[in-house]
């Protein structure tokens, strides 16, 4: 044990003695010197955590400096990449994440957008489709030029009808439903241009047509005049010439084909039915071309010729009658007349459309007659061949006042029907005949050589 | 010669009363009156050649200077020959139109009566445009814009030389402006009244009536 001891002290004796002798070397006060490293050895030391607390901070604030220099780097490199691989669609998606609400709201605005725009194209198709699907048999007329030219009246020349436009017509076609009553008749047309629309350079506002119905011995005849004030009425005249005939040829088929005529009340239902349908046609036709309707302003007559009798139906002025089997001229229409001269009303005229029963002068708008019975010639014309063919305008003696007797007037029709029937029986060819009609309408006398007014004169004459 | 020969009805033509009021001022003496008779002179041959219109339009005549003279009473061209007019006094001008209103009315009832067709009756003024001080042109402008509105006549004013346009603006209706007299063609002016007029006399009080814009026709006639 003291052995032990005595070791120990030995130890202690000696590591005190080898510590002593290596700080005596330099300081001969050895417990201050050891303070006062002590005391540098911390502050050194405090200032060392300091200055790595301080490094690890700006360590921190440079790698994340490297680290958005690196991403706008590889934003940079993104952008030049080519997509394919794969780095631009990861940019993008991270973007779409970045932002994927306002991506989300903006879609679906566009959505919104597509589809409304979708339904308004499908509407408007389906607009379009009903107007075109209505328009289907006058497709042509939507360049109104061609319309207007009777040269070009093969496009729009209804199905299966045999027209002969502006000239004679007459029981040529075999395959027609035979009648046994039938006549052979020779119908004559022709609008000619006034003399004041020649000289200020306005087409003539007058048209009309001629056709035949598919049974022997009938046929429609229609005469339009376009209102000089009303700046397309050409083209109105010309619609509702073609287009009224279409209308009149459907509601007439069973007519026609069992050959007897409506009574009086069902053709004034038929006319007018027909004439509101041509006119609500007439209203497409504009909406189509961009015309106001009132510029389509025009007159019509209608008159429907049968072996069996007559239907007439007017808006308007101008004139109509027929020759009977007496031998007597009597009126089809009375036209109808304003207060001053000039003054009429026209199928485009709202006021007898939405009025049931108007009245113009006491003459219903439409006015429409049947005539049961045999006659041997007809005629309708606008208001600018009246005052040469009807006595329209005369001094009653008796009371010194001036009346409108409305009968054609036998000085004029009846040279004309016996020149017609000498000529088919000299057999001058149906387009002589023609020719010289159109002649006579433009010039035939010095009153018709003179008229201010376009003149629409047809004739039908048995032979 | 035509391949068919007929004989024309007699027929009346329908007829249309066009009555001048012209300024015979002292103020319209040299070139102005001088340009209003070479134009009267226009108006006569033109409508002479024109066999239609002649047949149609019964022409009268009212010369004011201080006095209003009826020169012409209605009458178709055949009928009688266009004075020369000569320059004297002052202008009466709204006294003159007044009495062509009542030439106008007196013509249209006379149509009426006796159950002649008609056009709507013309009124045309031409002058220099200075009325006397005593001349009401207001009163005269209600009258005329009232008697256009109920369509008892049209009212057309020709300034001459260099006319006071406004004035005639301020008595004329706004459908129907005032127009220069040179460059006037009559022949198209005259032809306006045989177009035809869509205005519809319908039986109601209160229907629309449809009206044609004159000033499409004006174009027709360089202003």
């Amino acid at each position: 044990m003291n052995f032990f001891k005595f070791l120990l002290l030995i130890v202690t004796i000696n590591f005190c003695y080898a510590f002593n002798t290596d700080i005596s070397i330099k300081d001969k006060t050895p417990n201050k010197r050891i303070k006062k490293i002590e005391t540098n050895y911390l502050d050194s030391l405090k200032k060392a955590k300091e200055n790595i607390s301080d490094l690890n901070q700006k360590n921190q604030i440079l790698e994340k400096k490297v680290e958005s220099l690196a991403k706008d780097s590889s934003k940079k490199n993104d952008l030049k990449n080519d997509p394919k691989n794969g780095s631009f669609l990861s940019h993008i998606t991270s973007v779409i994440k970045d932002y994927y609400f306002i991506y989300l709201f903006l879609s679906f605005i566009l959505l919104a957008i597509i589809i409304i725009m979708y339904e308004k194209i499908k509407e408007n198709e389906k607009e379009t489709k009903i107007l075109i699907e209505k328009y289907k048999i006058l497709k042509n007329i939507r360049t109104p030029v061609n319309y207007n030219d009777n040269s070009n009246n093969n496009k729009i020349q209804p199905a299966k009808v045999n027209e002969i436009y502006s000239g004679p017509i007459t029981k040529q076609n075999n395959n027609y439903k035979k009648n046994d009553n039938s006549k052979d008749w020779m119908i004559l047309s022709a609008s000619s241009i006034g003399k004041s629309h020649i000289k200020n350079n306005i087409k003539c506002q007058d048209n009309h047509s001629v056709y035949n119905l598919k049974c022997e011995g009938w046929g429609i005849a229609i005469s339009c005049d376009g209102a000089g004030s009303a700046e397309n009425s050409d083209l109105g005249s010309a619609f509702i010439s073609k287009n009224l005939f279409e209308v009149l040829e459907n509601k007439l088929f069973s007519y026609s084909i069992s050959n007897a005529l409506p009574d009086e009340n069902t053709w004034n239902k038929i006319c007018i039915d027909s004439l509101k349908e041509s006119r609500a046609l007439l209203n497409d036709y504009a909406t189509i071309n961009k015309l106001p309707f009132s510029s389509l302003a025009c007159t019509v007559i209608v008159v429907v010729f049968s072996p069996i009798g007559l239907l007439s139906g007017h808006i308007g002025d101008g004139r109509a009658g027929f020759l009977n089997s007496n031998g007597d001229w009597n009126p089809l229409i009375v036209p109808h007349k304003g207060e001053e001269s000039n003054q009429t009303i026209f199928i485009t005229s709202d006021v007898w459309y939405n009025t049931e029963d108007f009245r113009m002068n006491d003459i219903p708008v439409p006015e429409t007659k049947v005539f049961n019975g045999n006659y041997s010639a007809f005629t309708l014309m606008s208001d600018g061949c009246e005052s040469h063919s009807f006595d329209c305008s005369k001094l009653d003696t008796n009371t010194n006042k001036w009346v409108d007797p409305n009968i054609p007037s036998i000085k004029f029709f009846e040279p004309l029907i016996k020149q017609i029937n000498l000529m088919v029986q000299n057999k001058v060819p149906n387009e002589q005949i023609n020719s010289n009609w159109i002649k006579f309408v433009e010039s035939g006398t010095e009153g018709l050589k003179n008229e201010s007014d376009d003149k629409t004169l047809i004739i039908g004459v048995v032979i | 010669m035509n391949a068919f020969s007929v004989q024309t009805p007699d027929n009346y033509q329908q007829k249309c009363c066009c009555i001048l009021v012209l300024d015979v001022s002292g103020s319209m003496d040299g070139q102005p009156i001088d340009e209003l008779n070479s134009g009267l002179q226009d108006f006569y041959n033109e409508i002479k050649q024109d066999t239609t219109t002649a047949d149609r339009l019964e022409v009268g005549i009212i010369e004011f200077s201080d006095q209003v003279v009826t020169l012409v009473d209605p009458t178709l061209v055949e009928n009688f020959d266009m004075p020369i007019l000569n320059c004297k006094g002052t202008t009466k001008m709204a006294d003159a139109v007044e009495e062509a209103i009542k030439v106008v009315r007196a013509k249209k009832d006379w149509y009426k009566q006796t159950g002649q067709p008609y056009y709507r009756p013309w009124i045309i003024l031409m002058t220099d445009g200075a009325p006397d001080a005593d001349q009401n042109m207001n009163a005269l402008a209600n009258e005329i814009q009232l008697g256009v509105a109920k369509k008892e006549f049209f009212f057309f004013a020709v300034g001459i030389g260099n006319a006071d346009m406004n004035m005639l603006q301020s008595i004329s209706d706004s459908g129907m402006p005032p127009a220069p007299m040179k460059g006037l063609k009559f022949s198209e002016f005259f032809q306006w009244l045989s177009a035809s007029m869509s205005t519809i006399t319908s039986s109601k009080e209160g229907d629309k009536v449809n009206m044609p814009n004159p000033s499409s026709w004006m174009n027709g006639f360089s202003i």
